[in-house]
This record gives structure tokens, C-alpha cells and sequence, in this order.
């Protein structure tokens, strides 16, 4: 059996040895890795909703208008993307705790140029099937809770009645 | 009679267990690698390039139904979105932080899959 001046002895010798080995760099080195494959992951699903138009986020279908722009300013912005998809993600997860599913018919995310300055920026559109007072009062507290102070200048948060969103069917109708 | 600090001893303990859990999941990753490398014949960096290629995830949205494509599209948001940065530049609460939020997403994202396989053989077996 070791005596307790070997134990510590033997203790001391992997503690002063611990810090030779490679293992904090090594673990730095893959989390910068990983962190790279991660945002190398936001890029492809910003790029992958643009590229196929519409698909389901949460319980939500989300459609992408004016896609090719869009995909043009996410490239270029990462940033952006980050804070486009985080928004999506926390509008999702906060909608069900404020109406009831069958209120809202979709999700539109539209790229928007200002005819007046050229300046680009992006509308996120949750459109609704019932815009009463109970619904509005709603969305201005789930509004002032999503979106931040910085947002207003490349991000806009909307809430419309279905039937004027770009893709509501009526008005796709109307148009045609 | 010789008598080791408590301190020294209840701070030695804690080391070794962070360098324990290291080893332990570093050697569940790595060995999970090896059997898909194994597996599949391709090299991770092949598998992650075949992962996030538009292409999978266009044939996946084509094929899945769409709770399951939205908790997908959910999943995958909100991994994306952690925010990871160096190591040595975390407070003790960002590593707390950032690790029960890996932890949880690991979770949900095994359930995912497990339901995608249960979708999948149910509807290998209506077809």
C-alpha cells in the first residue's frame, strides 16, 4: 500500500504534468473548428431558405419574397443572417404563448429596397387571419419584447391581415 | 499523522473530474467518428461538406412532412445561432451558459432523430 507522502507525491507529479500536455491548446484549436462549421451552418440554412422559397420553422410556414436579393445581402452580411435567423427562431418559439396556432397563416420574410435611398433592408411579416384590438394589443407586447434597439435600421417587424401579404392567396389572385 | 489541506484536496478532486469528463467525451467523439468514417468510407470533412450542402438539406425539405421539417429547420437555428467563443476569452457563466444550451440541443436534436427514423420506417411500411 502507498504511503500518504507517495500518494501526494505521485498526485503533484500528474498535477505539474497536466498543464505539458497539449490538450487546452488542442481544445481551443477545435473549438475555433467548430465555431467555424457553426457559422459556416448559418450561412447555408440563410442560403437554403432563400434557395427553396418557403418551408416550415417551428410550427410556422415561412416564405422567403424576393429571394435572390435577399441571398445577395446575406452573403455579404453575416451579421445579418445571424440576427434574421435568431429573430425568426425566437418568433417561433414565442408565438404559440400569444395566439392561438390557427390565427396566424404564415410567416413572410421580404427583402426591401427604399425606392427612395436604395437603402436595403429586411421585413419580417407574421400574417394574421383576425386583426382585432385583442390581437394587435398582443403583437405590440410580443413586438417590443423581439425585436432590439439596434434592429430598426436593416430589420423590420411587422404584424398584417392575411389578405394583404404578399403571398395571401386573394391577393395573389387579385393581382393576377 | 499527515493530513492533506481539504482545500487543496477538494480543488485536486475537481480538476481531475473536468479532465475525466475531457477524456471520457473526447473518446465518445472521436471513436463515433472513426465507426461513421468507418462506416461510409469518407473523411469527416467530407461528411460535414455533404451535411451542409444546400443539396441535402433540398432533398430532406422535399422529403420530410412539415412538423417534422419545421422542428428541423428549428433545430437547426437554434444551434447556429450559439454564439461560441474562445475558450480562454469565457466567463466562468458563459461556459455554464453555453454548455447546458449544447448539452439540451444535443438532447433535443437525438429526439429529432429518433422521431425521423420512426417517420421513416412507418412510412416505408405504407408504401
Amino acid at each position: 500500500m502507498l504511503r500518504p507522502s507517495e500518494i501526494v507525491s505521485i498526485s503533484n507529479s500528474i498535477i505539474d504534468l497536466l498543464p505539458k500536455l497539449p490538450l487546452p491548446e488542442y481544445i481551443i484549436e477545435n473549438m475555433e473548428h467548430i465555431n467555424e462549421k457553426i457559422q459556416s451552418l448559418l450561412q447555408t440554412i440563410a442560403l437554403l431558405l432563400c434557395s427553396i422559397g418557403s418551408s416550415y420553422i417551428g410550427g410556422f410556414p415561412v416564405k422567403i419574397i424576393n429571394a435572390d436579393k435577399l441571398r445577395d445581402l446575406l452573403v455579404h452580411r453575416p451579421e445579418l443572417a445571424y440576427r434574421l435567423e435568431k429573430l425568426l427562431l425566437d418568433l417561433v418559439d414565442a408565438l404559440p404563448n400569444y395566439f392561438e396556432r390557427e390565427r396566424i397563416s404564415s410567416i413572410e420574410v421580404e427583402h426591401y429596397t427604399d425606392p427612395e435611398d436604395y437603402s436595403e433592408y429586411i421585413v419580417v411579416r407574421v400574417c394574421v387571419n383576425d386583426d382585432s384590438e385583442e390581437v394587435i394589443n398582443a403583437w405590440i407586447e410580443l413586438a417590443k419584447k423581439l425585436i432590439r434597439r439596434d434592429d430598426d435600421i436593416a430589420l423590420s417587424l411587422r404584424v398584417t391581415p392575411t389578405y394583404l401579404c404578399i403571398e395571401s392567396p386573394k391577393r395573389i389572385g387579385y393581382e393576377s | 499523522m499527515w493530513k492533506v489541506s481539504e482545500s487543496v484536496s477538494t480543488s485536486t478532486s475537481k480538476y481531475y473530474t473536468v479532465f475525466v469528463k475531457f477524456l471520457r467525451t473526447f473518446g465518445e467523439f472521436l471513436r463515433t467518428l472513426g465507426e461513421l468514417e468507418k462506416e461510409t468510407g469518407k473523411s469527416i470533412d467530407e461528411i460535414t461538406k455533404e451535411f451542409t450542402n444546400p443539396e441535402t438539406f433540398k432533398m430532406l425539405t422535399d422529403a420530410l412532412p412539415k412538423e417534422l421539417l419545421g422542428e428541423l429547420f428549428r433545430l437547426l437555428i437554434s444551434i447556429a445561432t450559439i454564439r461560441i467563443k474562445k475558450i480562454d476569452e469565457m466567463t466562468p457563466g458563459e461556459k455554464i451558459e453555453v454548455g447546458n444550451q449544447l448539452i439540451e440541443y444535443s438532447n433535443q436534436l437525438e429526439k429529432f432523430m429518433k422521431e425521423v427514423e420512426r417517420w421513416l420506417s412507418e412510412h416505408a411500411k405504407t408504401k
